[in-house]
């Protein structure tokens, strides 16, 4: 199974070539470029079969065993080999012996380079190591090689006395090279006291700072005490505050179903609101469009009930759990918020259309400024805007809860929603002081 | 029980020779008194017989005789023909003459009469034919040799060695200069389609900017002058003097320093037995393409990618593939060293190898 997956991997590999190969070839007889040519390496020349005596015994010591391995077995020395031949140099073996060892082992032979002359030489040399024969044949060699040993012995006179001469300068260089460091370590001492100089004076200075440090860290402390008992006092108020805020929370609960009865009782009283609302709605569906999207904020589930009759898309919007329950038991979209939150949320031109039955109780909570701005926002170009104005739902609550009736002028509104940038501002009375108004924003 | 291994000429370095060696050797580990019988040998220390006491040697009942069979020797045919041991052919294959035409006579002539002696050899009637590869093995069984006495053995070789010898470092510092290097590995001879690498070098170089140079390693044959002016003659036109680089007679230390610095190993032969570049490529860690031919599907298998088609463009986008894909580069080299590793090194062909005599030994 591996293997036909590496199988297909590699077809795979040979498809995605061929189309590579296309596009190189047709790269190719668009273009002239090509690859550039590397670095010239000359001629690389087979390994050499033939070295002479000479070539192998000019170097010394180390040099002369690391070229005798190249020449002889094309490689560099392996630590044990190399250990031997320099034993074997220091303990006076001729260079012709360890050549000859190199070139006459098996893996000299194996490998064949030629040194012409070096077997004779290298059997004399063995000769030497013969019992008594050796001894003769060494001294015959002395004596024979009396003149020879001269020469040598003038040259190396010669060598000696040019490496001696090297030496020296080598000497020389080096005493230089001392008086040098002396002089950095002249230097460096000069600046060893300054340094310590400099921490002696740090030192003076660490006692105060220390204190000073002492005296923070306390401050510190105190100041690290306050923020925990400030900390303690702000988490007694917050435990306070939530008491009060479920406290409240509790008693509106309580309220909205008693509000939401009260409210439904006087509408029941009120025999004109239905006709009345009636009519408003049938008056504000004629100026929209069919299936029209209708932000309702506030009124009570009857007018959502009459928009919605008319083929209105209605979404409404109340404080009241009960309302927002019941309208949802009829069908009714509906949120339960505060107006000013729904209406930030609401993104631009979403409507066509916003009603507010009981206009003077939502500019408590969200002043006519704030509210026209809104609604201008979400209304789309054309959108239509219904005020009502008179004793409704939230009048109602005011009066329960002690309030003042905040009077408001019919006159003082449409002039607000003209300065606002309404237009087709239009005005319906009903009995009982009731007024509706329609207006609109420009195309 | 005595072992005899006939071959032409036995030299150190020669792919054949290599095998005949390691055969020998093994016998003789067996505790079987071997000797190589040969016309002559070069580079080696071993002594060897002269094929004409190979009777008085081994040509008893009890006797092991391999003749490894690489070029027209009617000698030894005539004197396998009169052993009456265990005798195995181990055939290495031989170059079609036609590759020669045009190029030399000489090797055209040898290759021919050998050719024509396959089926003398296939009619001998051995206990044993050993292919180098399936490729060759076929060739045998086309002539006549029975199935059942039939078998693929891959050629011993000198890898190990050449994996732990010490590489020419001068070298590698030369050849690690940014260029792709490109590595064909074989003698200059017509068979291994120089010609043809030419071309794809050139479509390369043409289609890809990156510097990149070719390195030809092979022995030049001074007998093959012909062969070797018209590789020049081809690099001349193609302008890619600067390009190719020729490494004559390497030394192991060079050739190893060769497989080192290659970016892909690259052979477009139309003839091969067996090929051992591949498998020294494959334990060295040098990506292959080659071309499809002879026996080089069956030694490369899954480790390297291999054309049919001679279309250069096919081999250049396929070295530029390997150069910059490092995942499928990964694998082709992991296969390679599995590959080595599960039928090719020498341990596993050892084995092979003393399973095969298993009804001698």
């Amino acid at each position: 199974m591996k293997k036909t997956v590496a199988d297909n991997a590699l077809q795979r590999i040979k498809e995605e070539i061929r189309t590579d190969a296309e596009v190189a070839r047709a790269r190719a007889s668009q273009s002239v470029r090509r690859g550039s040519a590397p670095a010239s390496l000359g001629q690389i020349a087979p390994p050499r079969e033939r070295y002479e005596i000479d070539e192998l015994s000019n170097a010394h010591f180390v040099d002369f065993i690391e070229h005798a391995y190249a020449a002889l077995f094309r490689r560099t020395p392996d630590s044990a080999g190399f250990a031997e031949q320099v034993r074997l140099l220091e303990t006076g073996r001729s260079k012709i012996e360890i050549l000859g060892n190199l070139r006459f082992s098996g893996e000299g032979r194996a490998i064949g380079v030629r040194v012409p002359w070096l077997l004779p030489r290298y059997l004399l040399a063995k000769a030497t190591r013969v019992p008594v024969l050796g001894y003769a044949i060494e001294w015959l060699m002395c004596v024979g090689g009396l003149p020879r040993l001269l020469h040598h012995q003038r040259a190396a006179d010669a060598f000696h006395a040019a490496r001696i001469h090297e030496l020296k300068n080598e000497f020389r260089g080096i005493v230089d090279q001392l008086e040098m460091f002396r002089e950095d370590l002249a230097r460096l001492e000069r600046e060893r006291t300054g340094v310590n100089l400099q921490l002696e004076q740090v030192s003076d200075r660490f006692p105060r700072v220390h204190s000073e440090v002492a005296s923070a860290f306390n401050e510190i402390r105190d100041l690290r005490h306050l923020v925990l008992s400030m900390n303690h006092w702000l988490a007694s108020l917050r435990q306070n505050l939530a008491t009060l805020e479920a406290a409240e929370g509790e008693q509106l609960r309580k309220r909205d179903p008693l509000y939401s009865e009260i409210f439904e009782q006087s509408r029941l009283a009120d025999h004109a609101r239905a006709p009345r609302l009636q009519q408003w709605a049938s008056d504000f569906a004629d100026m929209l469009p069919p299936k029209a999207e209708v932000l309702d904020i506030g009124s009570g589930l009857d007018w959502l009930q009459f928009l919605t009759a008319r083929g209105l898309k209605v979404t409404g919007v109340n404080t009241s759990n009960d309302v927002g329950e019941r309208a949802r038991g009829v069908g009714i979209v509906i949120a339960v918020a505060e107006p000013s939150v729904v209406l930030a949320r609401l993104a631009d031109q979403a409507m066509d259309a916003v009603s507010i039955l009981d206009f003077p109780a939502l500019l408590r909570s969200l002043a006519a400024p704030t509210l026209l701005q809104n609604l201008r926002r979400v209304l789309r170009p054309d959108g239509k805007l219904m005020l009502g104005v008179g004793p409704e739902s939230a009048t109602i609550i005011d009066a329960l809860e002690g309030r003042a009736a905040a009077p408001m002028s019919i006159e003082l509104i449409e002039l607000t929603l003209s300065v606002s940038g309404f237009v087709e501002i239009k005005r319906i009375n009903a009995p009982g002081g009731m007024h509706c108004i329609f207006a609109s924003l420009p195309r | 029980m005595k072992a005899a291994v006939l071959i032409p000429v036995l030299t150190s370095k020669d792919a054949v020779g290599v095998d005949a060696i390691a055969m020998a050797q093994i016998l003789e580990g067996l505790g079987i008194e071997t000797r190589i019988f040969c016309q002559g040998s070069s580079g080696m220390k071993r002594k060897t017989w002269p094929v004409a006491e190979l009777l008085a040697f081994a040509g008893g009942p009890k006797d092991l005789v391999i003749y490894h069979f690489s070029i027209g020797w009617p000698a030894a045919v005539e004197q396998l023909r009169r052993c009456r041991g265990f005798r195995v052919v181990k055939y290495h294959n031989i170059t079609p003459a036609r590759f020669f035409d045009g190029y030399s006579v000489e090797y055209r002539d040898a290759c021919a009469s050998g050719r024509d002696e396959v089926a003398t050899v296939a009619k001998l009637g051995c206990e044993l034919y050993l292919g180098a590869s399936d490729y060759n093995l076929a060739e045998l069984v086309e002539q006549g040799v029975p199935v059942e006495r039939a078998g693929v053995l891959a050629p011993f070789h000198r890898v190990e060695e050449i994996v732990h010898a010490e590489a020419d470092t001068g070298l590698i510092d030369a050849l690690t200069d940014g260029a792709r290097n490109f590595l064909m590995v074989g003698r200059i001879a017509p068979n291994k389609g120089h010609l043809d690498l030419i071309e794809v070098f050139s479509a390369y170089v043409r289609a890809y900017t990156e510097p990149a140079r070719l390195l030809l390693v092979g022995k030049i044959d001074p007998r093959l002058q012909t062969y070797t002016d018209s590789i020049r003659q081809r690099i001349d036109e193609h302008d890619l003097n600067d390009h190719v680089q020729w490494i004559n007679a390497a030394s192991e230390a060079q050739l190893k320093a060769a497989y080192l610095s290659s970016h892909v190993f690259m052979i477009l032969s139309e003839h091969e037995g067996f090929c051992v570049p591949l498998i020294e490529s494959m334990a060295l860690g040098v990506p292959i393409v080659a071309h499809a031919s002879s026996a080089v599907p069956e030694t490369l298998g899954d480790a390297g990618i291999a054309w049919e088609e001679k279309d250069s463009w096919l081999y250049a986008a396929s070295a530029a593939r390997i150069f910059s894909d490092d995942e499928a580069r990964g694998n082709l080299l992991d296969c390679g060293r599995r590959r080595y590793q599960e039928s090719f090194s020498n341990e596993v062909l050892k084995k092979r190898f003393i399973d095969f005599l298993e009804p001698v030994l």
